[in-house]
């Protein structure tokens, strides 16, 4: 396994993760919509690559990412240029007129050259059309012999932000409206499904719209860390690729510095130990391992750190950044703080009426837990905690 | 002699002038570097987006080379060759602000790149009125490449400059695109270095993987000196690596071991002929100089006070010289401080004390400071003259060689006339060059400016000697004030032209400013000493008037040939005679008489503290690479032969016995016997044999001198 970092993994290096992959499926299966929740870089986009790849039982599946995208139009544009160029849709030998003029007029309004049996296309035609309306035809329409239609799209999120951002909150809010209609439509269902997810979080956006009622049909499943079990296998399989010889004991010990393992932060451990391995040319034992965990403090890091910051700073008012601020430096410095103590800051920064939707947030967003003991809140990444303490306490 | 008519510098800072093969052949450093990327190339089908990389490192350090090397070894490996097409951006790419444009790019480099991709340029030209140009274009290239069963990789330099110009829509798509897309990988470079451009804090850039090119190590930059002496037949390069190799590390570490800086001084130094190093140094000034001066505007304010304070200073300061010669507060100049180094701007050395000190982190963008904003000529070459003495390291024959290397290629009349200006100004300024021979450098370059550049004439410094001829006739002529002018503008002052200045500051009556330059010396003396005690606690700063005298004393009384503390008295006489005028100048006589005198006992002294306070310090490991060279131990080792003793009894007290013991093979053993079985003493289970050789009548000095090392040992702990 090659240890990509950064960038979502396909085929053989996507380690497999067999308990996400059932839960999937059963929720699939039981005919629900999903919502793949985690923070950043669990590894969620990983998982829409093997599904991509390997499909399911009665299940095909198409992925679009629609980070860019700011309109609602361009939204549908977008899904049914991916579904009339996907494979589901080449196969398809009988089709409806309603479904054949449908596609026809989405085929003269995006640009796509496809070679499909039942679609002819003389000229392009500049009348204004209806993205969702056609794409909500051609779906109602779909035949797959029995198949179900999985549409994954990655980053929905940011594309609601986009809107909100871009055209305001009521087309943000319309944009939500019009999927749960498409969601709910009887005609679709039980032949499409769709499979969402996100680097940022979907509820914290939608409660800014005030609208939480319109995500509801959405079966919201968690991809959780890493067991130790399954990290260690990880690392061995990356570093067996690099011929990184390493002592048993090191490995646990790896595991037990990194804590939060998120497949994302034993890709870094894994390059540092690498590069000391190269440049020491010697088994790694805990002094090295030592070595590369201070390697992985270094500044050139902190491009994969300093995010986390800057997203307080950029989603927070003032006052509230400043309240989470400074409680993750007091975790820094204790290691926990009491949930009584959060208060306290909160009066401190006169955020009492905000402050917990701010720990909300720093919790959904895999910045801290309260797992352990409900009254005590962590820093969920030990690298991350020390790296907080280095750069920003 | 260079049989390549190019200089080592212009290739090194522009690759892209470099053939295939010579870039290629000259490929020495960072192999495992190159060969880690580039086996992830080798590796990958491509059939899923890859892993995409940003390659990132000082200016100078060599990114645009590996991004050539990348897309040379893909062409000239047969089973990628077939497939995989590499695309190199230009280094400066200012038509590229959107993402359409860098699609319009790509196709544009394909068509260049080959006849198979002819006419794609102009196919997606064609929608470029289109809102959906950016998918629209990148669809044709896609089609394109899957047609014909390519994929591609773009090497782009100075990424960050392109990204920036990007909105954030243009951002997410080409996130999109290199997340979903599989025919495209990416890998990029960009400098470390006052980008403020390259934002990581937006999410978009935690997606690629960093790969850091940091400076090159010990062996890497013999192995690139080593080969560069060969691809230009640089037989001084190669007998510098090979015989003189501490010299390329002196020179390695000056440079943070950044290639370009380290082949630019090299150059610099060894080549005598033509001196077109400093024209190549120029040309490199020019083309930063619009980047650099951006950045320093938009730093603010104060933080441009301290790099520009940082860039005067050279060598690393201490926040509190900093706050001194910023003038702000030290609380403000750290926090500023911080901001700087977080920016990658200042680098910060650790110190056993809380007195950390600090330097600009590029040098080549302190010299790029000096040279442009440095006032005079010698402020301008002040990086040249600490780089020179740091490099030759008290060699003087080596230094001898390379004057008079100089000096005939001004003979010969084949110098640029700037490299004459600038390296006599830094052999003038050189501590181990003596007045006479400053003197006779200058006066040399000087006639050869007149008759090549006469613009430059005045650019040029006086030597020390003209200077001081220069205030003997003003003196002759009364003319006190234009005589303090003169001697104010020599170079390395010697102590005793302190009190001459002084002294005529007396003659004209101005009080203050005599106070000033007779402090001047004793004010650094006396905080030199203070210093140490302030770091020594066992002794008490009690009495701190009489311990200041008994200091200065002391200090002075080493410093002089007679062992007198001649400045004292000077000083109270100067203030007594405040009304005699006759008196002092002869007394000024007196001094200048002595200060035309080279005063190499002075040199030794200052070594020999030197030594002693870096090893109360416990920085034996400068002590061992910079101070105990060969050829100084040598010297001492004939004329100074206590002082060698004293050293090596300062080292057993410190515990050093296997330093001390290396010492041994650089000296004659006979003539340090009391000190050599002193050391064995403490080696004596290593080497027994040798300790029994010791003559009987040493036993009773040795075990002396073995009390007195455990006394220092506890008063110097």
């Amino acid at each position: 396994m090659r240890n990509i970092i950064g960038t979502a993994v396909s085929g053989e290096d996507f380690f497999q993760r067999p308990n996400v992959i059932k839960r999937i499926a059963r929720s699939l299966e039981d005919g629900n919509h999903v919502y793949l929740s985690a923070p950043r870089r669990v590894g969620k986009t990983s998982i829409m690559n093997y599904l991509r790849e390997n499909g399911l039982k009665n299940r095909v599946f198409v992925y679009e990412i629609t980070e860019s995208i700011g309109d609602t139009e361009d939204f549908y544009k977008i899904l049914a240029k991916k579904i009339i160029e996907s494979q589901a849709f080449r196969g398809l030998d009988k089709v409806s007129e309603r479904f054949r003029k449908a596609t026809e007029k989405l085929i003269q309004h995006i640009n796509i050259s496809v070679d499909l049996p039942f679609v002819k296309i003389a000229t392009q035609n500049t009348d204004k059309i209806s993205f969702h309306s056609e794409f909500e035809k051609i779906l109602e329409e779909l035949e797959l012999n029995n198949l179900h239609l999985v549409i994954m799209i990655d980053e929905f999120p940011k594309t609601l932000e986009n809107i909100m951002n871009r055209k305001g909150k009521p087309e943000a809010l319309q944009f939500l409206q019009i999927f749960r209609d498409l969601v709910h439509n009887p005609k679709i269902k039980g032949k499409v499904q769709f499979l969402l997810t996100g680097s940022i979080g979907l509820p914290p956006i939608v409660k800014k719209l005030d609208a939480l009622h319109l995500i509801t049909m959405l079966n919201v499943i968690e991809v959780p860390p890493l067991n130790t079990e399954e990290a260690g296998k990880m690392l061995q399989q990356i570093l067996d690729n690099y011929q990184v010889q390493i002592q048993p004991d090191a490995i646990k010990t790896i595991l037990e510095e990194i804590d939060w393992l998120i497949p994302f932060h034993i890709q870094l451990a894994a390059q540092e130990i690498i590069d000391v391995y190269e440049y020491e040319n010697q088994i790694i034992d805990n002094q090295l391992v030592k070595r590369a965990f201070a390697q992985i403090l270094h500044h050139r890091n902190n491009v994969y750190f300093e995010i986390y910051l800057e997203r307080l700073k950029k989603n927070l008012e003032t006052p509230d950044y400043k309240f989470a601020n400074e409680l993750l430096d007091k975790i820094a410095n204790k290691d926990s703080i009491d949930k009584a103590e959060t208060h306290d800051l909160a009066v401190k920064h006169s955020v009492t009426d905000t402050y917990k939707a701010t720990l909300e947030s720093l919790v959904y967003d895999g910045y801290i837990n309260n797992h352990d003991d409900v009254n005590r809140y962590r820093f969920n990444s030990s690298i991350f905690k020390l790296w907080w303490k280095k750069y920003v306490c | 002699m260079s049989v390549n008519p190019r200089p080592l510098v212009a290739n090194i800072y522009n690759p892209h002038n470099q053939s295939k093969a010579e870039l290629v052949a000259g490929f020495v450093v960072r192999k495992k570097f190159f060969e880690k990327i580039f086996r992830d190339i080798q590796t990958s089908t491509m059939q899923n987006p890859e892993q995409h990389y940003i390659i990132q490192g000082l200016r100078g350090m060599g990114k645009t080379t590996m991004l050539l090397r990348i897309a040379y070894e893909i062409e000239n490996t047969e089973e990628l060759k077939n497939w995989l097409i590499p695309v190199v951006f230009n280094e400066e790419e200012y038509g590229i602000s959107s993402l359409s444009d860098l699609w319009q790019r790509v196709a544009e480099l394909l068509e260049e790149n080959s006849t198979e991709f002819l006419g794609l340029y102009d196919k997606t030209s064609t929608h470029s009125k289109s809102d959906d140009y950016e998918r629209l274009a990148l669809d044709i290239i896609i089609k394109t490449l899957q047609a014909k069963q390519k994929k591609i990789i773009l090497l782009i330099d100075n990424i960050g400059d392109i990204l920036g110009k990007f909105d954030e829509r243009d951002e997410q798509r080409l996130r999109e695109v290199l997340m979903s897309i599989p025919e495209i990988r990416l890998i990029g470079a960009t400098s470390i270095f006052l980008e403020n451009l390259f934002d990581y804090k937006r999410p978009f850039f935690d997606f690629f993987k960093y790969q850091y090119l940091e400076g090159l190590t010990k062996d890497e930059a013999l192995d690139l000196m080593l080969k560069l002496g060969e691809i230009f037949h640089e037989e001084s390069i190669k007998n510098i690596v090979e015989n003189e190799s501490h010299r390329v590390e002196i020179l390695r570490r000056l440079t943070g071991g950044v290639v370009r800086t380290m082949v630019l001084l090299f150059e610099i130094f060894v080549e005598n002929n033509t001196g077109s190093a400093f024209k190549d140094l120029e040309i490199l000034i020019d083309r930063v100089t619009p980047l650099y001066k951006s950045r320093m505007d938009d730093l603010p304010k104060q933080q441009q006070k301290i790099v520009a304070s940082l860039a005067n200073f050279w060598e690393a300061a201490t926040a509190k010289e900093l706050a001194d010669s910023v003038r702000m507060e030290s609380k403000v100049v750290s926090a500023q401080l911080q901001q700087l180094i977080k920016n990658r701007v200042v680098t910060k050395i650790e110190t056993k004390t809380k007195n950390h000190l600090y330097r600009l982190e590029e040098r080549f963008f302190n010299i790029w400071y000096l040279m442009r904003f440095g006032r005079k000529t010698d402020q301008r070459i002040l990086w040249l003259v600490k780089f020179m003495e740091e490099f030759i390291a008290g060699d003087e024959p080596f230094l001898l060689k390379r004057i008079n290397g100089h000096l005939s290629a001004i003979d010969n009349a084949t110098l640029d006339p700037k490299a004459a200006l600038y390296l006599t100004e830094a052999f003038a300024q050189m501590q181990l060059v003596d007045r006479e021979m400053a003197n006779s450098i200058t006066q040399k370059t000087r006639n050869y400016l007149i008759d090549t550049a006469p613009s430059l004439v005045n650019e040029l410094s006086f030597s020390v000697l003209e200077l001081r001829e220069k205030a003997d006739r003003c003196i002759e002529k009364d003319d006190f004030v234009g005589a303090i002018e003169c001697l104010k503008g020599t170079k390395n002052k010697e102590l005793v032209e302190y009190f001459e200045i002084a002294g005529l500051y007396c003659l004209v009556e101005d009080d203050e400013n005599m106070n000033l330059w007779i402090n001047h010396p004793l004010n650094e003396a006396v905080s030199f000493i203070e210093n140490l005690i302030k770091k020594n606690k066992k002794v008490s700063i009690e009495n701190k008037n009489a311990k200041e005298y008994y200091i200065i004393v002391d200090r002075f009384e080493i410093s002089m040939e007679d062992n007198e503390p001649l400045e004292i008295t000077i000083t109270n006489i100067l203030f007594s005679l405040h009304q005699n005028r006759e008196l002092c100048r002869r007394l000024i006589n007196f001094i200048h008489n002595k200060a035309r005198k080279r005063d190499d006992f002075r040199r030794v002294e200052t070594y020999r503290l030197f030594t002693l306070i870096l090893l109360w310090y416990d920085e034996f490991k400068i002590v061992d690479e910079l101070i105990f060279q060969d050829k100084v131990i040598k010297l001492l080792s004939t004329s100074y032969k206590i002082i060698i003793g004293q050293i090596i009894v300062f080292l057993l007290a410190k515990k050093q016995f296997y330093l001390a013991f290396q010492l041994f093979n650089k000296v004659e053993i006979k003539d340090f016997q009391s000190v050599y079985f002193t050391t064995l003493f403490y080696l004596k289970d290593e080497h027994p044999t040798e300790y029994l050789k010791m003559p009987p009548e040493m036993k009773e000095t040795v075990e002396d001198l073995v009390k007195e090392i455990e006394q220092m040992a506890i008063d110097y702990a």
